[in-house]
């Protein structure tokens, strides 16, 4: 009990014996008393509704199980970006002019001084903003144009645009918008803040009817001043539901969840229907949940919703049911979340239940067309890698002149018996190949065109199995490793080891980042220690940052002859996405001069297609 | 006189307009215009008071009020926090009953002690009447 309220108990007690018995409290108030606390009721409505305008940050924020977790941002600012793709500190126009150098050296045949130079003088662009923000010379053009360009930006942002997608195009690629800054509000503004841990806590108060007793409060004072009774009384209903408000009393939930899976091993791209059933298994009536079903958030969802708000008498159940997209992987499903507030909805508590359930979809290993062709390099044992030399196999070699112990099937009899010489024939020798797929899951790997869709990290682990699927089709020994992680696959052949591999692949790799960024290589020495003499890497890879290409080349130089097949997630339209693909382009076209073979897969075309060019074949489909 | 005669013309158009803004408040799930348009119906309802309206029409035109901003409330935190698919008929419908439950028991027993009691007391009581429901009223909302 407060001040408030003793006053008011205190004020009631008089005012309720003046009116019964008048001759027991013998005051007389005259009709400005009266206006006097109408006046107060005003004011006090203004308190009452400006305390309602805080509550808004109030609610209880719910997860987004819907959708796939966003995958990784883009680079924010060009200046994120000029530092991802140079690897030191310069930024801003510098920056931009040592990427523009950098550029040039590789795609414009010049070298670096030439390119310096070109930088310079502006001749390496017809553009003359990107010219004139690098070179200095101010652009020859009319003002006029200048302002319809700038669109009402500084000189100096209309130039850095013009700079960056003038460098696209030196890279061949073709910038799809000339927006401004990386459109990241894409990304962030359905990734609302997480919920708060939704420990057992105490219930808290919703705010719902905050303000409520304005409407009380406004009607004592309009009612009082105007001296009208029926608008005054009219104020009891906002007492009513003030008091309602606070007289409700705390939720205390006792329920139980269970979940159900239609199967739990369901194949790729099978919607796997889900449901879930709520019991209330306390005594009391609990008229207010709020249902939010932990959907793992590898998984979205095709049909229905995972959220359910209803109230349950004692005993009562309730269902939900939708149903999910089957993905590679293991997904585990989280508590379901309930959200519990009283009748009034005036208090609220939050209640995880415990509801086990997993769902494992290991998708088949399908052969692509074209095989990925390897480098040529020799083994011990026979299959298909060319090897340059004469020997045992299919494909005719030359003849070489009869030494005693050659079987008796190589002998060349057409010539025995067109000259009587004996000769015999060779063929060219086939090895096997042993091929360890490495699949980069390093943290920064894992992005996307589109936030809430599959990264770059899920196709690579869809190529490695395809390019696994036709290595062991061809009779290669496969393996299976990653960047990053410690995944490790030991390579063979046969039908149970294919089996280890399918395994492996939807189960061992990771379905999203996990943890920060690490620069932890450990990875790297366990891999260079595994990996199995004269083994060959076809690394799947994004290329997005700017290590991936050295540890493909360490690999390469020491004895590991790589290929990439690379899933190009980035996006031509905003300028740091930009100078982000431009990045890409350029550690494709650093790897293709030292000789290793590049797949760039775009993000729209089939994986067949990259191989194929990759082999140098035409692919039809 | 002009101004007594206009009266019942802006109630009307509180009125209305309250109901607009708190439909489109609705719609577009925005806390302040529920708000904003309950404040609108609410101020239509004391006018109609002030201009003679009988109590019973009074009161149950406060609690309707109240009841639209509860419902309007309600709806726009579960959009945000359950989203428009699911299905949430049932904890509004017992939400609603509960809040009229309220209305009318609070609205009822407002109307009756006017009915009940007549004219004619003193003006001590009233005054201190009044002290009394603001002062209760501001303790129960430091909730």
């Amino acid at each position: 009990m407060n001040r408030w309220s003793a006053v008011g108990l205190a004020a009631f007690a008089l005012g309720a014996t003046a009116i019964a018995v008048p001759a027991l409290v013998p005051i007389s108030v005259a009709r400005w008393s009266v206006d006097l606390v109408a006046i107060g009721a005003v004011a006090m409505t203004y308190r009452a509704v400006r305390g309602r305008r805080g509550r808004r940050h109030g609610l209880t924020t719910t997860p987004d199980p819907e959708v796939l977790a966003p995958a990784e941002p883009p680079a924010g600012s060009v200046s994120e970006a000029l530092t991802a793709f140079l690897g030191n500190r310069r930024v801003g126009r510098s920056g931009l002019h040592e990427a523009t150098v950098t550029v040039l050296t590789r795609y414009a045949g010049l070298d670096e001084a030439a390119a310096r130079e070109a930088v310079e003088r502006g001749t390496w662009t017809d553009d003359p903003f990107a010219a004139a923000y690098l070179g200095g010379a101010v652009p020859d053009v009319s003002v006029v144009r200048r302002l319809v360009e700038a669109r009402g930006r500084s000189g100096y942002v209309l130039g850095r645009r013009r700079t960056v997608e003038a460098l696209a195009r030196v890279v061949g690629l073709e910038p799809t918008s000339s927006g401004g800054l990386a459109p990241l509000g894409r990304w962030f503004d359905r990734s609302r803040p997480p919920p708060a841990e939704p420990a057992e806590e105490a219930p808290r108060p919703t705010g719902h009817w905050l303000g409520v007793s304005a409407v009380a409060l406004a009607a004592i004072g309009v009612g009082g001043l105007a001296g009208v009774a029926p608008v005054v009384l009219a104020g009891v209903v906002g007492v009513g539901f003030a008091a309602y408000a606070r007289a409700s009393s705390p939720p205390e939930a006792t329920l139980a969840a269970e979940r159900r899976l239609e199967t739990d091993r369901p194949a790729l791209g099978d919607e796997v229907e889900v449901t879930v059933t709520l019991r209330n298994e306390g005594e009391r009536f609990l008229p207010d949940l709020r249902v939010v079903d932990g959907v793992p958030g590898t998984l979205a969802v095709a049909a229905g919703s995972p959220r359910l708000g209803t109230a349950l008498r004692p005993g009562e159940t309730a269902t939900l049911t939708y149903a999910v997209t089957a993905r590679r992987g293991v997904h585990a499903f989280g508590p379901v979340e309930v959200l519990v507030r009283d009748l009034a909805g005036s208090s609220e508590a939050s209640v995880s239940l415990p509801a086990e359930a997993t769902l494992t979809c290991v998708p088949p290993l399908e052969p692509t067309v074209t095989p990925v062709p390897l480098r040529p390099v020799a083994s011990r044992e026979a299959g298909p890698v060319s090897t340059g030399h004469g020997g045992d196999g299919v494909e005719f070699f030359a003849t070489r002149p009869y030494q005693p112990g050659d079987p008796t099937n190589r002998i060349d009899w057409n010539r025995r018996a067109r000259t009587g010489e004996l000769a015999t024939l060779e063929f060219r020798e086939e090895r096997t190949a042993t091929v360890v797929v490495v699949v980069d899951v390093r943290p920064g790997c894992f992005r996307a065109p589109r936030p809430h869709v599959p990264h770059a990290v899920d196709r690579a682990v869809d190529a490695a199995g395809r390019l696994a699927a036709t290595r062991l089709a061809a009779g290669d020994r496969v393996g299976l490793a990653t960047f990053g992680a410690s995944t490790w696959v030991a390579p063979g052949t046969g039908r149970v080891h294919r089996a280890h591999l399918e395994r492996a692949l939807a189960t061992e790799l990771p379905l999203a980042r996990d943890g920060p960024p690490s620069r932890s290589t450990r990875w790297r020495r366990e891999l260079a220690h595994r990996l199995p003499t004269g083994a060959q890497l076809v690394v799947c890879t994004p290329l997005t940052d700017r290590w991936a290409p050295g540890y493909v080349r360490t690999f390469d130089a020491t004895g590991h002859p790589a290929t990439v097949v690379s899933p190009d997630p980035t996006t031509a339209d905003a300028e740091a996405a930009l100078l982000e693909a431009t990045a890409r382009r350029v550690r494709i076209t650093d790897l293709r001069r030292v000789g290793i073979p590049v797949a760039d897969w775009a993000w729209d075309e089939p994986l067949d297609l990259a191989v194929s060019r990759l082999a140098g074949r035409r692919w039809v489909p | 006189m002009a101004a007594i005669s206009a009266l019942p013309t802006a109630g009307r158009f509180a009125g209305l307009a309250g109901l607009v803004v708190l439909a489109v408040g609705c719609w577009r799930g925005r806390h302040w215009a529920v708000s904003a348009g309950a404040a609108g119906l609410l101020a239509g309802v004391f006018v109609a008071g002030l201009d003679g309206a009988p109590v019973v029409a009074v009161v149950v035109g406060v609690g309707a009020t109240v009841l639209a901003w509860d419902a309007g409330g309600t709806a726009i935190d579960l959009g945000a926090q359950l989203g428009r698919e699911a299905p949430t008929a049932r904890l509004e419908a017992v939400h609603a009953a509960g809040s009229l439950v309220v209305a009318a028991a609070a609205g009822g027993l407002g109307a009756a002690v006017y009915l009940v009691a007549g004219g004619g007391r003193p003006m001590a009581g009233l005054a201190l009447l009044l002290v009394a429901g603001v002062a209760l009223v501001v303790a129960l909302d430091r909730a």
